[in-house]
């Protein structure tokens, strides 16, 4: 009986709202399960030491008091966020502008793709944190190095994506489109842009997780301010309410960052659906 | 993005055909990489860059030189070895674990209720934002960069497997049944075969992001790895040291990816993912 119920699930995806309500009961108790546990190993039954793991009710009061105190990293929660969001602005914004076009010429004009082609193709293997150290070398640890890894980190993924979407422009379309008489810089406009948009904006949303990402890598290396820094610091002087406060806040962004990007998505991509 | 022609009859004209393009493909890799080289040779000998980076030729002598001599506590491939085990050791983990969750997650009702808001909950933390919790609870060991790596990358693999059971063709599903079919050979003859090719997608990203978190891991706390060998020369400012470590990472990155690639064609013919 219940085996059937299970497989049901994949003829018949709509929930009643009766079932709606069960199930809504049953994600809330897991997440409560969760925090019950995670609150028993710690202030219960003590499995580890305080300067290992702490509570969910002590990672709360640490990110509360983290909005308005200094301590112990000599910046407030907000002054972390705005740094480490500054860097990945700024170097999303540069790779992103430089990576699209680059890819749209690569996959649209074989002598670009034949000079700058191979030189890329060995360069984007080497993960956006593998350049982390000779940027410090190179820029020093300040705002620059940092700016300049997320921006290896958005270019590549960005120039692919871009690079994968005009590709793949229908022949027929393009075909068509010669037919009625189209001159090249007309296919390319309003034929191959447009129907590589989707891949773009993948590339683009890809390249923000990524960049979130780095920039927590750079800041966990070398910094002396950012929500990485906060987290790198909290762990050495043995505060972990305060590194799960970080983590919950690195999450939150990110969270956000992607909600707001696929709300614009969904109005400059009508009709298309993504991946 | 679906094959639109498969021809299973090779000519050998074809066979030639392919096999040139092979080989055209990696003479261009070979090229790109000699550019590279040449620009970088170049800018150091006639540029001020050669105050500030080590000109290449003095980089392949020192990467030549840890084949022989050791580099901290080994000589270069003990390091790729030893960071290929945390990879491989994470990987096998994480797929085999991730794609059980993310059946779960698509297949049952109750399992999704259960076990969905908990995996939204890790789902937007950046893989690396888990190192300062990792080495807290676990120390700097072994265990704590394979649980890092497991924890930071299982995420997409999740998603893309629960997504492949949900996007199942529900047609399939009740042809299967109407003809007579078990619940069970509804799950493994159509459902679990025909979410092969999503699986894969998420074991793809999945790889990559391995790859760029344990070098993350070792760059932040290990003796030895990859990794390691890029903060340590960092560390002393000796920036050839840094490329030399960067080139077996970017080479680890080609086999990495063409390793996938060809599993993904082994397993799924009949898709073909556009690259």
């Amino acid at each position: 009986m219940k085996k059937k119920q299970i497989g049901q699930s994949i003829l018949s995806p709509v929930l009643t709202k009766e079932e709606k309500r069960k199930y809504f009961i049953i994600s809330c108790l897991s997440i409560v399960a969760f925090l019950l546990f995670w609150w028993s190993i710690t202030d219960v039954f003590h499995v580890y030491k305080p300067s290992q793991l702490r509570s969910p009710i002590d990672v709360i009061t640490a990110l509360i008091e983290k909005t308005y105190t200094k301590a112990p990293d000599n910046a407030t929660l907000f002054e972390h966020i705005g740094e480490s969001l500054r860097i990945v602005g700024l170097g999303f914004l540069v790779g992103t502008v430089a990576g699209i076009p680059l890819g749209i010429a690569m996959a649209w004009n074989k002598t670009v793709d034949r000079i700058v082609g191979p030189v890329f193709n060995v360069l984007r293997y080497i993960p956006p944190i593998a350049w982390i150290p000779i940027m410090i070398v190179i820029l020093g640890i300040g705002r620059s190095s940092k700016v300049a890894v997320i921006f290896f980190a958005a270019f590549f993924c960005n120039v692919l994506n871009s690079y994968t979407g005009i590709k793949q422009t229908k022949d027929v379309h393009i075909w068509m489109a010669r037919t009625f008489g189209a001159t090249r810089g007309q296919l390319l406009w309003t034929v191959a842009v447009p129907s590589a948009m989707p891949f773009i904006m993948t590339g683009i949303k890809a390249a923000l997780g990524g960049a979130w990402g780095s920039v927590v890598a750079a800041e966990l290396l070398a910094s002396n301010k950012g929500l990485g820094y906060m987290i790198q610091n909290a762990r050495t002087l043995g505060r972990p309410d305060l590194v799960l406060a970080g983590i919950i806040c690195i999450a939150m962004i990110n969270f956000i960052i992607n909600g707001v990007f696929e709300a614009v998505e969904k109005l400059l991509v009508k009709g298309v659906r993504t991946r | 993005m679906i094959n639109e022609t498969v021809n299973n009859k090779k000519t050998s004209n074809e066979r030639l055909k392919k096999i040139f393009s092979a080989f055209n493909s990696s003479l261009q890799g070979l090229f790109g990489i000699f550019i590279l080289f040449l620009i970088w040779y170049l800018a150091c000998k006639l540029t001020s860059v050669g105050e500030l980076l080590a000109d290449p030729i003095t980089v392949l002598k020192l990467l030549g030189s840890w084949f022989l001599e050791p580099i901290g506590r080994m000589t270069l491939p003990g390091h790729i070895l030893i960071s290929m085990r945390r990879v491989f050791t994470a990987y096998i983990i994480l797929s085999v674990v991730g794609i059980f969750i993310g059946i779960i997650i698509g297949y049952s009702k109750l399992g999704r209720a259960l076990l969905n808001p908990l995996y939204e909950m890790v789902r937007p933390v950046p893989g690396v934002a888990w190192i300062p919790v990792t080495i807290m609870l676990f120390g700097i060991g072994e265990d704590a960069k394979v649980f890092l790596i497991i924890l930071g990358c299982i995420s997409g693999v999740i998603l893309q497997a629960s997504r492949g059971v949900r996007l199942v063709d529900r047609q399939l599903v009740g042809a299967a049944r109407v003809l007579g079919a078990s619940e069970g050979q509804v799950f493994w003859k159509v459902i679990l075969p025909s979410c092969v090719p999503s699986i894969f997608v998420g074991l793809n990203g999945a790889l990559a992001s391995s790859w760029s978190c344990v070098l993350a891991a070792e760059m932040i706390s290990a003796f030895e790895g990859v990794g390691w060998i890029i903060t340590a020369g960092a560390s002393r400012g000796n920036t050839a040291q840094i490329l030399a470590g960067m080139i077996p990472i970017g080479v680890m990155g080609v086999i990495l990816t063409s390793l996938i690639t060809w599993a993904e064609k082994k397993l799924c013919r009949w898709t073909e993912r556009s690259e």
